[in-house]
């Protein structure tokens, strides 16, 4: 430090006041922080041998500790659960200490001045994903088919929970030879084919009066702002025509002309990527209106913006507040509103994962592709339901009405329609145990397809209510031959609370080494003995409690009383508060509310801006909670929210604290 | 298991991996049998002519190590019960013990020991823990190699998978699935895309000598001045845009720079067509196998008509995705790979984690029958190869990152003594083995990951 005010002189100064002073003391981290770490952390956290490689004995400043507040927020909730210091080392901090020092680092740390200038921040440009490509092209040229399909796009890397992410979004030769195979087998099909689908892109022909070049000038004038989304420069259709010039006088068609330039502008990085311009300054400003038409069209449609929000675009309409939410309302209510409940909802609640689940057959016989695809119906029926009714958002965790299908409605041992579910798929009885052993209804052969199509509105059964008692989420929870009262639990606090434990540091023992020799036991003993060690205690005390509530419900989540010969009891505790079973749980879950919108609207955040937030997003985030509070957090209140808030609309150059 | 049943060549990939040899087609080395404009680097085994192929297989959640590790040294080395899987071709490997990777270590990050053993695997790199923001791990090995030899050939490399990405959530305690999906790094901060359809791969192989020929020079064109405007339009921006977006650009702008080298080489290599018309006759595998096992084996087809016909020298092959819970229904394990692989030392889980070790082992014996069955020049494509099996966890319990289950197949060109267990100095890098094969195939490198040397006992 002070070599650098040697080196830079007045600059470095000025930079932080704390330095002026030639000290770190009156900094209020090393001021009050420091000392609970030398007298409980350094003996074994200090220099190169350091435990685990963390080195907590380095001076460090507050504005440091900001920057690097991921990493002190795993501090201080591995201390504020008391997983360190190790329950061997002496002296110990009191249980006040310990939330003291986690109550101090939390407002040290993630402070930010809401009233000061929080900054929108900046979002790394974002390629189009595989359901975005595809949606994009639909829409541009009317397609009949998916080519993410046709040429098998590689899977799109995941980071912070969503598909969408700029960062994590990357590009490889093989991955743009598919743009480019794509690109041909599109225009051929598109434009090329007897039955060609983009009708209202080729609309100049030359003729005797029109020259080959003035048709094509034409074509591209038309299609190049929509396929770039932007207002486009005349030099760049110039230089299409001047393509398809070239084309005709080697000897192709007008038509193959034109269909090699649409190849370049669907292979285009202005097409591919979703491109703003840098922001001018650190001070925010907002982003262009092109830009923010494709903000809020890819973040409601997963697609690129329609006509109507291109004009408004185009004549700068979209500044104004009203326009803003009237383009919501718009777009929600067009089919492609729906993709918020596919893509976002499905990514949220990790309902992607269940194609690939693979419960143990031997156990769960009934489980296949088909009812694998029936439980993510389910949710999904929910969300669209609380997002197409308004609802509020704590009604996806304890509402008390569900969606069957006959093939669900079997799972959660439920009439259907006054039916027996077995008997309309199959002849006789059948059993539920060993469906392989019922036998076909010849004579309605055809009908168990049509009868997964059948969805009805039926009250929740025993004990259910809400997302996370849907066999979906509880069959996600579970390992593929028994239930998971850890993952359940740790599902609870991290998708619905926002309120993840923190990774277990690595000095913490696993199950087996402190439950060695209750193998055996029953799994709430042997859960109880890990949890009998303190450093364990701390998350283990948060998740298995919950998970324990849900016993009831078997690793596909059909309910179940009994586990290997003895009763269930579904007793546990949420954050200290006891329940006596998995309604009761969903009730007293249902009742931390700020909890549920606040990481709810973190994560539709996460979604609509293709980043991960930082700190000073938790101003908008309060901001957008506050406001839907007093309407008990209409779903409505909360996309509209996100949208009009200033890390949605605005951009500036990242500042130091962004990083 | 692996049959050779000679077959009507059409049925080349039909099947769980019923295969045949391919007639050796002359003309498809274009590269080593004309001069083709392009200097071609690496190393060429003088008595065979041919070059020397690189590989990396890779599979997940470590194994169970005491059922793993092998007794004795050298050539009297007894299998242990997994390796019992590649004893039929024993003399063709070297059973690599007491390497390590350092890296992927926790090193005060925390929890995450499969992102960082999938993201250290062939990088030899600390990954940075994030969960998108900033994602950096290495270079990884085998795109070192490529950018050192694999311009003479059509492909640079290529990466496969045998498991779909995981497309939600987070993957493993902060790290970005990024991580636990990718093995191969273009740059350290690009991950490189497995395709995992065997289709769609064999039609990227197949397709590229010569599918589209009846049209080629048209569409060849075509794509010339498709990437002609594109890459103009990347470098106009270049300029206009800042930090991170500049990144993603020059991915952009590297991909197609990549993809236009492709086409150049396809066209300085006229003679490829007669090769090619052979090969446009042969059966694609299926998009979706209906097993395991049939996917498994079409992926090592897929790399063994790759090397063959000389389309890449530079292979990778992940088996699953780090912390794959996939199960194994063919030979009777039903529960999750990564939750049995936390056995709690429970005697039934670990007997299973045995059977997956071995099956993969199995897997991996019938992709060196397969090298090894295929004339190359003089000799067999074995002979010319060096193809590394492994994992960087060790025990699927203890998530430790020593003693790492290693196989290294193949001669390497004459750089590997194979036949022997080599037992390396406790913790030593596995990147010091990467040097080794780097020295085999003439990829000049001084230092990689956290090497401390080359690993001397490997050759004879």
């Amino acid at each position: 430090m002070l070599a650098c005010l040697v080196v830079l002189g007045t600059d470095c100064a000025w930079a932080d006041d704390s330095l002026a002073e030639g000290t770190l003391a009156k900094d209020p981290f090393a001021e009050q922080v420091t000392p609970f770490l030398a007298k409980y952390c350094y003996d074994c956290h200090q220099g190169g041998s350091a435990e685990a490689g963390v080195d907590l004995s380095l001076p460090t400043t507050l504005a440091e500790a900001q920057q690097q507040h991921a990493r002190w927020n795993q501090i201080r909730g591995v201390v504020q659960l008391g997983a360190m210091p190790p329950a061997d080392y002496d002296p110990l901090p009191s249980a006040e200490e310990k939330q003291a020092f986690a109550k101090l680092l939390d407002e040290l740390v993630n402070r930010v001045d809401c009233n000061g200038n929080p900054g929108p921040g900046r979002v790394t440009m974002r390629r189009l994903n595989a359901a975005e490509y595809d949606n994009t092209l639909r829409d541009l040229l009317q397609l009949d088919f998916k080519p993410s399909e046709v040429v098998g796009l590689p899977s799109d890397d995941v980071g912070n929970g969503f598909d969408n992410q700029g960062e994590v979004l990357s590009m490889s030769p093989l991955l743009m030879e598919k743009y480019l195979s794509a690109a041909a087998t599109i225009t051929d099909r598109a434009l090329l084919a007897k039955e060609a689908t983009a009708v209202d892109v080729v609309i100049a022909e030359p003729s005797s009066d029109v020259s080959v070049r003035d048709a094509a000038t034409r074509v591209f004038n038309n299609f190049l702002p929509r396929a770039y989304r932007r207002s486009v420069d005349p030099i760049e259709v110039q230089r299409l025509a001047d393509l398809v010039v070239a084309s005709v006088e080697r000897g192709d068609s007008y038509r193959q002309g034109v269909a090699l330039g649409v190849q370049v502008a669907i292979a285009s990085p202005y097409f591919l990527f979703r491109i703003e311009s840098p922001p001018e300054s650190s001070e925010p400003s907002p982003v262009g209106p092109y830009e923010l038409a494709s903000r809020l069209s890819y973040f409601l449609g997963a697609t690129m913006p329609d006509d109507e929000l291109l004009a408004n675009a185009g004549q700068n309409r979209l500044g104004k507040e009203a326009v803003l939410r009237e383009e919501v309302r718009r777009l929600m209510a067009k089919p492609s509103g729906d993709t918020l409940v596919t893509r976002f909802f499905a990514q949220w609640l990790g309902l992607t994962a269940l194609a690939e689940l693979s419960p143990d057959p031997q156990q769960f016989p009934l489980w296949n592709t088909k009812l694998a695809k029936a439980v993510e119906e389910e949710t999904l029926r929910l969300c669209r339901t609380v997002v197409s009714e308004d609802r509020s958002l704590l009604d996806l965790f304890d509402a008390d009405f569900t969606y069957v299908n006959p093939r669900l409605a079997e799972l959660y041992g439920m009439k259907y329609l006054g039916q027996d579910p077995a008997e309309m798929y199959f002849h006789g009885p059948g059993s539920v145990e060993n469906p392989q052993s019922r036998k076909w209804d010849l004579a309605t052969r055809g009908e168990p397809y049509q009868l997964e199509d059948r969805w009805v509105r039926v009250p929740a059964s025993k004990g259910r209510r809400g997302v996370m008692t849907h066999a979906s989420v509880l069959a996600l929870t579970s390992n593929p031959s028994a239930t998971s009262p850890v993952k359940r639990g740790q599902w609870v606090l991290d998708v619905v609370l926002g309120d993840s434990p923190p990774p277990a540091p690595p000095t913490v023992p696993s199950l087996e080494e402190t439950a060695a020799g209750a193998e055996g036991k029953p799994l709430r003993e042997q859960l109880a003995i890990h949890r009998e060690n303190p450093s364990c205690a701390g998350c283990h005390k948060m998740m298995d409690p919950i998970g324990l509530g849900l016993e009831n419900f078997d690793a596909i989540g059909r309910w179940r009383d009994e586990d290997q010969g003895q009763v269930i009891d579904p007793a546990g505790e949420l954050a200290g508060e006891r329940f006596s079973g998995p309604e009761e749980l969903m009730s007293l879950i249902r009742r931390r509310e700020d909890d549920i919108a606040r990481n709810f609207v973190e994560r539709l955040m996460t979604y609509a801006l293709g980043r991960g937030l930082r700190p000073a997003d938790q101003c908008a985030v309060d901001e957008i909670v506050e406001a839907a509070k007093p309407s008990r957090y209409p779903m409505s209140a909360l996309i509209t929210g996100v949208v009009l808030s200033d890390p949605f609309r605005m951009h500036s150059q990242p500042t130091q604290a962004d990083n | 298991m692996a049959k050779f049943t000679p077959l009507d060549r059409r049925t080349f990939l039909r099947g769980a991996g019923v295969a045949l040899a391919l007639p050796m087609l002359e003309g498809m080395r274009p590269s080593l049998a004309t001069a083709s404009g392009s200097a071609i680097s690496g190393v060429t085994n003088a008595a065979t002519a041919s070059p020397v192929r690189l590989a990396w297989v890779f599979f997940p959640n470590g194994t169970n190590y005491k059922k793993w590790k092998p007794e004795g040294e050298g050539r009297d080395w007894r299998p242990s019960s997994t390796l019992q899987a590649v004893q039929s071709v024993r003399d063709d490997l070297l059973v690599v013990t007491g390497l390590a990777h350092g890296n992927a270590r926790s090193l005060g990050d925390g929890a995450g020991d499969h992102a960082r053993s999938a993201a250290t695997f062939l990088t030899g790199a600390h990954p940075v823990k994030t969960h998108g923001a900033g994602i950096r791990a290495g270079v990884s090995a085998d795109q070192v190699a490529a950018e050192a030899i694999g311009h003479g050939t059509r492909l640079a490399s290529m990466e496969l998978g045998a498991e779909h990405g995981r497309s939600s959530g987070q993957c493993d305690s902060g790290y970005s699935c990024a991580y636990t999906n990718n093995i191969s790094w273009r740059s350290a901060t690009q991950p490189t895309a497995k395709e995992v359809n065997p289709r769609l791969a064999f039609e990227r192989l197949v397709g590229g000598l010569g599918g589209e020929r009846k049209d080629a020079n048209r569409r060849q064109a075509e794509k010339r001045s498709v990437l002609d405007i594109i890459s103009d339009q990347a470098r106009s921006l270049e300029g206009r845009l800042g930090g991170a977006d500049r990144r993603k650009l020059e991915e952009y702008f590297e991909s197609v720079r990549e993809v236009e080298r492709r086409i150049e080489h396809l066209a300085a290599n006229d003679h490829d067509t007669e090769a090619s018309a052979s090969l446009a006759d042969l059966q694609a595998p299926a998009g979706k196998p209906e097993s395991l096992t049939e996917r498994i084996r079409s992926m090592y087809d897929l790399m063994v008509l790759a090397f063959q016909t000389d389309s890449t020298r530079v292979a990778t092959l992940m088996l699953g995705n780090e912390g794959s819970n996939r199960r194994f229904p063919s030979i009777g394990v039903n529960d999750g790979h990564h939750q049995l692989s936390h056995h709690k030392k429970i005697e039934e889980k670990m007997a299973k984690i045995a059977l997956i070790d071995h099956y993969l082992a199995e897997q991996f014996a019938y992709f060196v029958q397969r090298l090894k069955a295929t004339p190359d020049g003089e000799g067999t494509l074995l002979d010319n190869c060096a193809v590394m099996y492994g994992g960087a966890i060790s025990d699927g319990n203890r998530h430790n990152h020593n003693d790492l289950p290693i196989l290294l197949a193949g001669r390497g060109g004459g750089a590997f003594d194979p036949g022997r267990h080599v037992k390396a100095k406790p913790h030593t890098p596995l990147c010091n083995l990467f040097l080794s094969m780097f020295d085999a195939a003439g990829v000049p490198a001084e230092r990689f990951g956290d090497s401390t040397g080359r690993l001397t006992t490997l050759g004879s």
